[in-house]
């Protein structure tokens, strides 16, 4: 009869080559398993001037959950891009928030038309309503394409039906119509920008914004009708 | 012919043994006899019967034969083919190939052949062949212009054109044999009246450098307005340098633009193209005109080539764009489309397992329960993509519906799928059936894949669907295409198929994994691009957004081009070259109108047509009503006599124009296809009929050469005499006998028994 010290002996020794079995073989079902990242609907979260991209930190998982409404494809998570990174032109859908004023160099603006007549699109939102964003937004988009200034999106574009059919965006807090700001490059929308607080809207549940901007309901709805708008036009 | 007759032995060694032994035989037998005491007469009869009975028999041991010989000539003479092709008009050196073969006969050949004191029959041969005098060979040195060559005519015509056969023939040619229908007639004839042939090999291996423009393409309908390009086949043979030549583009036989191709050297195959915008509806003329360079020696091949392009708005081209879920390749393809406005799309993605995202609709209700089910459905459009979808996503039905549109309505249909679409499913699929490629059953760890790069196949270079760029950088535009991560594995292209790019480096169990494929379907035509996220192509920030949508949209017309036939035009003749009668067949395809009178009598106004058929100048040359009932093809016959463009119009009963071809005709490409010398042809001929095969540089001692010939002959004269055995008859029979008996009676008579 075996001593219980060479059972264990061979136990353990049993055991530690199934451990390592599993762990060659761990990697190898994960990898297989894995999706081409570029198959995915993943957001390039802008930093850009002053800003980290940290505003409404979860603004890209949000988007994602809203649009696996709409789609079965995968997402994946943000990517943070600088302006001038030339990654972004592997990032087919660029976010941007913040509450502040800011100012785009010539490189970045160059990059930025770049990006746009490459087919590239960008959701920007501003923060809890402050008013220093959206007036920055509109001021410097209007200057990627000159001649071309950023305008309101009117109530019959596609982009309030892509998904969910919104005859209006209506702000909490006072009465009137929230419209989108929208960049077109000839007939092509290229960026949207929502001033009340859509991000607040529907990544942080107005939270933030509280009594003001867009209803959450309504906030997720825009949001999931722009992503759809981005995969599709 | 004459026949003369020898005497032989065919053991003609037994004889000198034979002799010695009937001698020393006979000797004994006399010296038998004379020691039993016979008179010297008695035993010297004696003797002398018994060596007649034994000589006889050596003689008849020893296989006497007459040798009836058939092959001596009268008058013996070498029959000298010289071929008067277009191949021989080329230059390899000071002068033509033709000059080179005469100067071979009249130096050298002739003089070594009358000094055998044979004579000369010449014939000049190409598409066919004639006896010729010496003058008429010398004047031929004018007209090398025959458009075929038919050596097997020419060797079948010296072989039999007379009672008695040449001792010979010498053939001086290029060997490039082009017309082969008399091969078996010409080798029967040979081998029967022992005929050895001799080829001269006239030229070099390699040939003079060759420039010739292949073919001119253009797409069949373009909207106005609209840009399109003539592409110019065009290719290049030889190693020399060759300067730089124009190219010139007329319209209807206007000029409208020149291009000047640059100075390179070294063979290669490419295209020059030539954008074109028209502004107005109308039916063009695109010629592309060579403009050779003056090179010595540069055979120039096809100088012309002609397209028609239908400028028509009217031939919208609708798609159906069907993917499993949203992707971003599909809104970079419709960005692509975006910007030819008689190009429509209609999306359908699926949302999840019960609900689909419909977009760019029609009409209320249409596709309102996802994915066609019926002909009549899917009828509207000419392209289908069914992208990031697995086959079992798509019902039996489905799929038969698709294999329907494809083979029958001659739809086009695209499959885009990645690493995570083409799995084990498609195996066996009523989908795969469609494909241009058979799927992987084992497509192993894709997620391990590297980045790579497409790499376009010869072919894809060639095609205008990949020309996205202006001449020469066409390449380099799609070697500038950033790499991708992923790729979706498929087995091994069909046989027919084109195979259009295939990874840089990966190998799969048939070659080089198959990245873009595409083949004719029925009526239709597939297509199967095996990676994802082509958007990365558009948004790259070095890339030319122009690029990606040219490719894009060249490549949706091709897929749609055959869905706008309603009624498809072949060809059946297998080879088209002028003078000839043009078998065409007209197969009208099942329409949806078609489709929606299934069960009932199809009016007879659906089945007619009018087809008329335009030659070069636009002469008129056929014009009929005729009635195409759907899947039923119609031959028709139209003789073409010349060469140039040839254009096949069908309209229907409403004089709307459903099917149109182009057919460009010419008459001299083939001789001028392969410039090289053929030893191998040569030497077939000569191994088949016991002669030789000679390069005129391996040929110039002429003696030599008619030696080996006579000794050939000889050779083959001995081979074919008759030989009959001699003796075996009564006569000898009798004086075998009659000797022995008379022996027998003398011994018996002188008490010696």
């Amino acid at each position: 009869m075996e001593p219980l010290i060479v059972k264990f002996m061979h136990r353990a020794r049993f055991l530690l080559v199934l451990g390592a079995l599993c762990l060659i073989a761990l990697p190898m079902s994960s990898a297989a398993q894995s999706t081409d990242k570029f198959t995915t609907f993943f957001v390039g979260r802008l930093k850009f001037s002053q800003n980290d991209g940290d505003d409404c930190g979860t603004v890209a998982q949000e988007l994602g959950h809203l649009l696996g409404r709409a789609s079965t494809i995968e997402v994946q998570d943000e990517k943070k891009i600088r302006l001038a990174d030339d990654s972004m032109f592997e990032t087919p859908f660029l976010f941007m928030n913040g509450h502040n004023d800011f100012v785009l160099s010539e490189a970045e603006l160059a990059n930025l038309r770049k990006y746009f007549t490459h087919g590239g699109f960008l959701l920007g939102s501003g923060c809890c309503n402050a008013p220093g964003f959206p007036i920055a937004w509109r001021r410097e988009m209007s200057r990627v394409f000159p001649g071309n200034p950023v305008r309101k999106i009117p109530y019959d574009h596609i982009i309030y039906r892509t998904f969910y059919k919104m005859d209006r965006l209506r702000a909490l807090d006072k009465n009137e119509d929230v419209q989108l700001d929208g960049l077109f490059n000839g007939d092509e929308l290229v960026a949207v920008m929502c001033e009340d607080g859509l991000c607040c809207s529907f990544a942080m549940g107005n939270e933030c914004n509280s009594g003001r901007g867009l209803a959450p309901e309504d906030g997720r709805q825009i949001a999931l009708n722009i992503a759809v708008y981005a995969l599709t036009h | 012919m004459p026949a003369n007759s020898t005497f032989a032995f065919d053991a003609a060694w037994v004889l000198a043994p034979g002799a010695v032994l009937i001698l020393a035989m006979l000797g004994l037998t006399g010296w038998q006899l004379a020691r039993r005491g016979l008179a010297w007469p008695e035993t010297a009869g004696l003797v002398i019967l018994r060596g007649i009975v034994l000589l006889e028999i050596l003689l008849l041991a020893a296989r006497p034969v007459s040798v009836q010989s058939v092959g001596q000539h009268h008058e013996p003479y070498v029959a000298v083919l010289m071929d008067r092709s277009l191949s021989m008009s080329l230059r390899d050196g000071h002068q033509s190939r033709f000059g080179d073969a005469y100067d071979y006969l009249k130096d050298k050949l002739a003089p070594a052949l009358l000094k055998q004191h044979w004579k000369i029959h010449p014939w000049l041969f190409a598409e066919s062949s004639k006896t010729a005098s010496g003058d008429e060979v010398t004047a031929a040195m004018t007209t090398v212009d025959g458009k075929r060559t038919n050596l097997a005519g020419a060797l079948l015509q010296a072989a039999t054109s007379s009672a008695e056969p040449p001792v010979a023939i010498v053939a001086l040619t290029d060997g490039n044999a082009n017309d082969a229908t008399d091969n078996y007639k010409a080798s029967s004839a040979l081998l029967e009246r022992g005929i050895p042939v001799y080829g001269i090999g006239i030229g070099s291996d390699a040939g003079p450098p060759t420039l010739a423009l292949e073919k001119v393409t253009a797409p069949s309908v373009v909207p106005a307005k609209q840009q399109f390009r003539v592409a110019a086949e065009l290719s290049v043979s030889g190693s020399s340098d060759l300067p730089s030549f124009e190219l010139m583009l007329l319209r209807d036989g206007q000029l409208t633009q020149t291009k000047t191709v640059t100075a390179f050297s070294g063979s290669r195959s490419w295209a020059e193209t030539f954008p074109v915008t028209e502004n107005e509806e109308g039916r063009h003329n695109y010629t592309v005109q060579l403009m050779p360079p003056n090179v010595d020696p540069l055979v120039i091949g096809q100088k012309t080539g002609t397209a028609q392009v239908n400028i028509s708005n009217e031939k919208d081209l609708r798609i159906l764009f069907v993917q499993g879920t949203l992707t971003w390749d599909y809104k970079f393809i419709l960005r692509a489309l975006h910007s030819d406005p008689a190009v429509r799309v209609t999306g359908l993605s699926r949302t999840s397992d019960h609900s689909t995202y419909r977009q760019n609709v029609e009409k209320a209700g249409e596709l309102i329960d996802g994915f066609p089910t019926s002909l009549e459905q899917i009828s509207p459009y000419q392209v289908v993509v069914i992208s990031n979808l697995k086959a079992t996503d798509l019902t039996p039905a489905q799929q038969n519906v698709l294999a329907r549109y494809c083979g029958e309505l001659g739809g086009g249909l695209l499959l885009l799928g990645g690493a995570e679409t083409f799995d084990t499913s498609w195996q066996g699929s009523g989908l795969e059936k469609l494909m241009p490629v058979t799927f992987d059953a084992n497509p192993g760890l894709t997620a391990l894949d590297k980045p790579f790069h497409l790499k376009l196949t010869d072919e894809a270079m060639r095609n205008p669907i990949f020309q996205i760029s202006d001449g020469t950088d066409n390449a380099s535009a799609w070697q500038s295409l950033p790499s991708f991560t992923q790729y979706g594995r498929v087995e091994k292209a069909k046989s027919g198929a084109t195979i259009w790019a295939e990874h840089e480096e990966d190998v799969g169990p048939q070659g080089k994994r198959i990245l873009m494929a595409s083949q004719n379907y029925g009526a239709g035509r597939s297509a199967i691009i095996c990676v994802q996220n082509f958007w990365r192509w558009r948004l790259a920030k070095e890339s030319d957004p122009a690029q990606f949508d040219r490719f894009w949209r060249q490549l949706f017309r091709w897929l749609g081009e055959a869905g706008k036939q309603t009624v498809l035009i072949d060809f059946a003749n297998q080879e088209l070259t002028p003078p000839t009668d043009l078998h065409i067949l007209l197969d009208r395809q099942m329409s949806a109108a078609d489709v929606a009178n299934t069960g009932t009598s199809t009016p007879k106004l659906l089945n007619i047509f009018t087809v008329s058929v335009h030659g070069p100048d636009q002469k008129e040359l056929y014009h009929n009503s005729v009635e195409l009932p759907p899947n039923q093809p119609v031959p028709i016959t139209v003789h073409a006599e010349t060469e140039g463009l040839y254009s096949i119009v069908i309209k229907d009963a409403e004089q709307r124009e459903v099917a149109e071809r182009n057919l460009q005709l010419v008459n001299n490409r083939v001789e001028l296809e392969h410039t090289g010398r053929d030893m191998e042809n040569l030497k077939q001929w000569a191994s088949l009929t016991g002669g030789k095969a000679l390069a005129i540089e391996d040929a110039q001692d002429a003696a030599e050469l008619v030696e080996s010939m006579q000794k050939q002959v000889q050779l083959m004269e001995k081979a074919d005499a008759t030989r009959l055995p001699w003796g075996l008859n009564g006569w000898m029979l009798s004086l075998l006998l009659g000797c022995i008996a008379l022996e027998w009676l003398l011994r018996k008579r002188w008490n010696l028994l």
